[in-house]
């Protein structure tokens, strides 16, 4: 006979790779435990902490980055709309195949282009710069070497449907710079754009006032110009003499007054000379006065620009007012003289400035000094049209304290402007975030982007940036939040955590899946924290060991510690990692990287709030509802039956009874009444499918028979209980009413609820 | 070696042994019997029965190392690995024979048997129709979805005519195999039920039943394959009325709760084979409940008992009979030493 139960498996914690049974932790042990806890000090109970090489177990599967298809690298597109300017590698390539890997060569096709994609995603190396154009033609170069003419023909065809280029970027310390920067050039330009074509405009019309003034002058009526005028195909029928005597006599007398000439002389002076946006000469390179700098590294540079050029800025705003009505004939000197001549900034209309360029601030925040992040702060929360890029690229620099969370604070800071677009997220996000940065460059006024680059990576966790980024962004060290004042009046319109995995928990749990020492396959949910994020630092190795021997018996997942109380725990605190043998470990962590968890928990809970995920004013609210609701059913309840009927549900009792001990069923008793607007499970008929702990976990629990009940309505979002309901074999979830009526879609997801009542 | 020696070796072994039966009348959990997590799709009616047995192992205080799951091959048939007790995943329709030899060598243990409609009705029904007759105490539990899931739908012999499969692209040609009148026509049938594993308050009251049954407990679970027949069984499990319920005071009794949502109920005494034929016959209704129970059918271990049983106690004391020819005794006893 095979045992297949060799481990105890008493509970999902001690089937955890090397574990066995927990041993009597000693008082000794007990002791090396805290003063490694509280101190970092090792002493012999524990190995040595220096462990090189590990990644964050959840992350082990796609450290070879390079080899996976993912958002990067990003092709910047030239000559595009803001809105399909950024694509990617790999989505790029999947439109191409679509439309060329058709009839019998498709799977051919298919397979060359993904080696292509291969090549190129190979050559994209990080703080490389190439066009996608030039890597294709390397790539495919480099492909066709060996001569096959199968692979030719693919790339060709493939080749025939290329319709564009740009810079290709791999996700890198420079990736947020460059894809802010093409964003925004794109967004600039259609704005300039507008702007010039609209001096273009007035400056025709008033190049057109003082031509037609001239063309009645005297010396246009001259033979010589008259001559000029007509040309050489009817020089010699028409007598350019005698219509200029004919028209000395017959010309009208009416001309522009020399004011007015001189005003619109003016204009037109003060239009060409502008330097907000080039001119079409400009492009062809012989242009006198070329267009301002709008692109700086430092807040304080960018607002000095501003003011400096702010009297231009404002002459350029009355020229354009007043060529429009010189050009619409609707000047009038007795009016309008006066209102110009004391023209002031609080004359102009916004939205005169409307197309006027704006400033592009990119910095990075290790290089900030708190002048810099003052003067960003003040720019944010003036109404001058700046937007900022603050990158970045360490979060957790040890001789900080671990207090240095600059970038995230000044977000949050920012945040309290309450007129400012601000967004924070992180490079691995950006691609799918690319909706929000245009909306935050399109808006009017200052907005606040910080993103977290991932750089830091390589260095000192030895992941890739991508994933460097990615982890910061699920570990919640660097969480993905958005505020957009044009959105609405309310939070819950401009607010938005829309990026972040899992929003509604602390801590993103993912399942895991490894073999364990019986060479089983063993699965579990493991949650990601900032813990596992700084375990895998090698400048934090001294906070770190590797659970061994004796240390592997009293341990606790990081993220149970967390969520308790107290300074000095009766178990150690351990994430997963993996080394590079592909080997999974429990690494002990101690008290600082439990305090910097707690405290990315705490500024993680305090988005959630803003987001009106458990927002704690909501959720007591609803407890003094629920009791006002409760008190008032029981009161009715108490009423005799005639005068109230108190609601009855059929849910059927859950106590096992013996096989045959029981009669005939007797008839239906009357149930407890429940809320109909409550989640509820008839849990003694849960078939135990999973399929609702599947959706979410949380909300929804087995218990002590293994079948499913409701344990927090408010651990997921309504569309997921109908979704429970809808999946549920047995049809026995009944949904109830919304928690949270701000959850979008509400009216379909109620209408989906409404066969589950 | 002296009289006293011995008593003395035994006492020795006497303390061991209350130590290990202290550690064995510990309470377990329904935690404590399970292993790894199911790799069954989800929705899928095998995790009703895993938890229906997980259930009856924690309720009857089974001993993980006295209960044994046994099971052949196909979806079904991964139950073992799920279970934190012995098991044994064995050869495609040989679970029965294999649990023939552990109920012989070892009466000592709970005898568990997870089959499927492809494992049991095809390429085991020769082992099927000679196990009811050996009528050996275990309980098999026959989950039939009438298809077979592992290898992604081929029609299974249960699978109803017509059916649409791999297999059989035009639909099944044939009526499906009855696994229950099968069973009741079998020489030497002592204990038949069928269950449904969306009714689980009535799964596990059937499953305990057939536990408590001292022979072979043959059990029909009617079971959803979300997979690959997703809608095949809705009619009966949106209409309560297209099931009926079993009941008598030798068989089950229904709760009140149950009562409400089914009311299509039928008092039925399971001694009575003739009826329960005629029940088992009709596929609509479902009759959810025990058809037949007869206590006396003998069993084949009491017949065929082996010579010598190897239970661990059996084991211990014979070990411990060996060790004791080699105790010492007590100075001044009287010993051989002396």
């Amino acid at each position: 006979m095979t045992e297949i139960a060799e481990t105890k498996g008493q509970h999902s914690r001690t089937e955890r790779p090397g574990a066995q049974a927990p041993p009597r932790t000693s008082t000794t042990a007990r002791q090396a435990h805290a003063a490694f806890y509280l101190a970092g000090r090792r002493g012999d109970a524990l190995p040595p902490g220096a462990v090189g090489g590990l990644c964050p177990a959840l992350m082990a599967r796609h450290r070879r980055l390079a080899e996976l298809r993912h958002d990067y690298p990003l092709i910047l597109v030239d000559q595009r709309d803001a809105e399909t300017c950024v694509i990617s590698l790999s989505g790029w390539f999947d439109a191409i195949l679509v439309a060329v890997a058709t009839g019998e060569d498709a799977d051919r096709i298919r397979h060359h282009g993904l080696r292509l994609e291969r090549e190129i995603r190979a050559r994209t190396a990080p703080g490389t710069s190439a066009s996608l154009s030039q890597l294709w033609s390397a790539a495919e170069r480099s492909l066709c070497e060996a001569g096959d003419a199968s692979l030719a023909d693919s790339l060709s065809r493939l080749r025939a449907k290329w319709e564009i280029d740009g810079l290709v970027i791999a996700c890198d310390g420079d990736a947020p710079r460059r894809f802010l920067e093409h964003v925004w050039q794109l967004v600039q330009r259609r704005r300039l754009a507008r702007l010039r074509a609209r001096i273009d405009r007035l400056t025709h019309g008033l190049a057109e006032i003082l031509r037609a003034d001239e063309a009645g002058s005297a010396a246009a009526l001259q033979p010589d110009r008259l001559r000029s005028s007509v040309g050489s195909a009817f020089a010699a029928e028409i007598d350019c003499d005698a219509l200029a005597r004919l028209l000395a006599v017959a010309r009208p007398v009416c001309s522009l007054s020399a004011a007015r000439r001189e005003r619109v002389r003016g204009l037109l002076e003060a239009l060409a000379s502008q330097r907000f946006c080039g001119t079409h000469e400009s492009r062809g390179g012989c242009d006198v006065a070329p267009a301002h700098e709008f692109v700086f590294h430092s807040c304080s540079a960018a607002t000095y620009a501003y003011r400096e050029r702010f009297p231009a800025m404002l002459e350029l705003a009355k020229a354009l007012a007043m060529a429009e009505l010189e050009v619409d004939g609707r000047y009038r000197e007795e009016t309008h003289g006066r209102l110009f001549a004391a023209w002031t900034s609080a004359d102009a209309d916004p939205e005169a400035f409307e197309s006027f360029p704006e400033y592009l601030v990119c910095g990075d925040a290790e290089r900030m000094s708190d002048v810099d992040s003052v003067h960003c702060l003040e720019a944010i929360a003036s109404d001058l049209p700046i937007k900022v890029l603050v990158q970045a690229n360490d979060l957790f620099e040890p001789a900080g304290h671990g207090a240095a969370l600059p970038a995230r604070l000044l977000a949050s800071s920012a945040l309290a402007a309450g007129s400012a677009f601000v967004m924070e997220s992180t490079s691995s996000e950006l691609y799918r975030a690319r909706d929000r940065v245009l909306r935050g460059l399109g808006v009017r006024g200052p907005s606040l982007f910080v993103v977290y680059s991932g750089a830091d990576g390589p260095v000192h966790s030895g992941l890739p940036a991508y994933l460097a980024a990615a982890a910061a962004l699920e570990s919640r060290a660097f969480p993905a939040f958005c505020y957009d004042p044009s959105a609405g009046a309310t939070w819950a319109e401009r607010f938005s955590l829309e990026g972040n995995p899992q929003p509604e928990r602390d801590w993103p749990v993912r399942e895991l899946t490894w073999e364990d020492e019986a060479v089983q396959r063993v699965a579990d949910g493991v949650a990601f924290t900032i813990a596992d994020f700084l375990a895998c630092d090698s400048r934090y190795a001294a906070h770190t060991a590797l659970a061994t021997g004796e240390a592997a018996g009293d341990i606790v997942p990081v993220a149970e510690l967390v969520a308790a109380a107290g300074s000095l725990p009766e178990q150690l605190p351990y994430v997963l990692a993996v080394d590079t043998e592909d080997t999974l470990h429990r690494v002990l962590v101690d008290g600082r990287l439990i305090r910097l968890a707690r405290r990315g928990l705490s500024q993680w809970r305090s988005l959630q709030e803003l987001g009106g995920i458990h927002n704690s004013h909501a959720e007591r609210q609803l407890a003094l509802r629920q009791k006002a609701w409760d008190e008032e059913r029981a009161r009715l309840q108490a009423l005799p039956r005639a005068e109230a009927t108190a609601p009855e549900t059929a849910a059927p009792a859950t106590a096992p009874r013996s096989a045959g001990a029981g009669a005939a069923a007797p008839a239906a008793q009357p149930a407890a009444a429940v809320d109909p607007d409550a989640a509820r499970i008839e849990t003694p008929r849960c078939s135990t499918c999973n399929e609702c702990t599947r959706i979410n976990d949380r909300m929804f629990k087995y218990n002590e028979n293994k079948q499913a009940y409701i344990a927090d309505a408010d651990a997921g979002t309504f569309a997921q209980l109908v979704q429970a309901a809808e999946s549920c074999q047995v049809a026995i979830i009944h949904p109830g009413k919304p928690r949270n009526p701000a959850e979008p879609g509400l009216p379909e997801l109620l209408e989906r609820a409404a066969k589950f009542a | 070696m002296s009289e006293r020696a011995i008593m003395s070796g035994s006492a020795m072994a006497g303390s061991a042994m209350d130590c290990l039966l202290r550690i064995h009348d510990e309470r377990h959990e329904i935690e404590d019997f399970q292993k790894g997590v199911p790799r069954w799709c989800t929705g899928c009616g095998d995790n009703a029965v895993l938890a229906a047995v997980q259930r009856l192992c924690r309720d009857e205080g089974l001993r993980p190392e006295k209960t044994v799951f046994v099971s052949g091959i196909g979806c079904s048939s991964r139950l073992p690995h799920y279970m934190n007790t012995y098991g044994f995943h064995g050869i495609h329709g040989r679970a029965l024979p294999v649990a023939e030899g552990i109920r012989m060598a070892r009466p000592d243990l709970h005898v568990f048997v997870n089959t499927g409609d492809g494992d049991c009705c095809s390429i085991g029904a020769g082992h099927w129709i000679h196990a009811i007759r050996y009528n050996m105490k275990m309980v098999v539990m026959l989950h039939d979805n009438q298809i077979y899931g592992l290898t992604k739908k081929q029609a299974s012999p249960t699978s109803p005519r017509g059916l649409k499969s791999n297999t059989s692209p035009r639909g099944s040609y044939l009526e499906a195999l009855q696994p229950l009148t099968v069973t009741l026509g079998v020489q030497n049938v002592s204990f038949v039920a069928q269950a449904a594993d969306w009714i689980p308050e009535l799964l596990y009251d059937i499953v305990r039943a057939a536990f408590h049954h001292d022979g072979f407990a043959f059990i029909r679970i009617v079971q959803r394959c979300p997979e690959w027949l997703p809608k095949h069984l809705d009619p009966w499990l949106h209409d309560p009325q297209k099931v009926q319920l079993l009941h008598h005071e030798n068989g089950l009794s229904i709760s009140p709760a149950l009562a409400q949502v089914y009311k299509n109920r039928l008092e039925h005494d399971p001694s009575d084979i003739h009826r329960a034929r005629e029940i088992a016959s009709t596929g609509d209704p479902i009759p959810v409940g025990i058809l037949y129970h007869d206590p006396d059918v003998p069993r084949y271990e009491d017949i065929r008992r082996g010579a010598a049983l190897r239970t661990t106690e059996l084991i211990q004391r014979g070990l411990e009979a060996e060790f004791d020819k080699f105790a010492i005794a007590s100075r001044g006893d009287g010993g051989s030493r002396d």
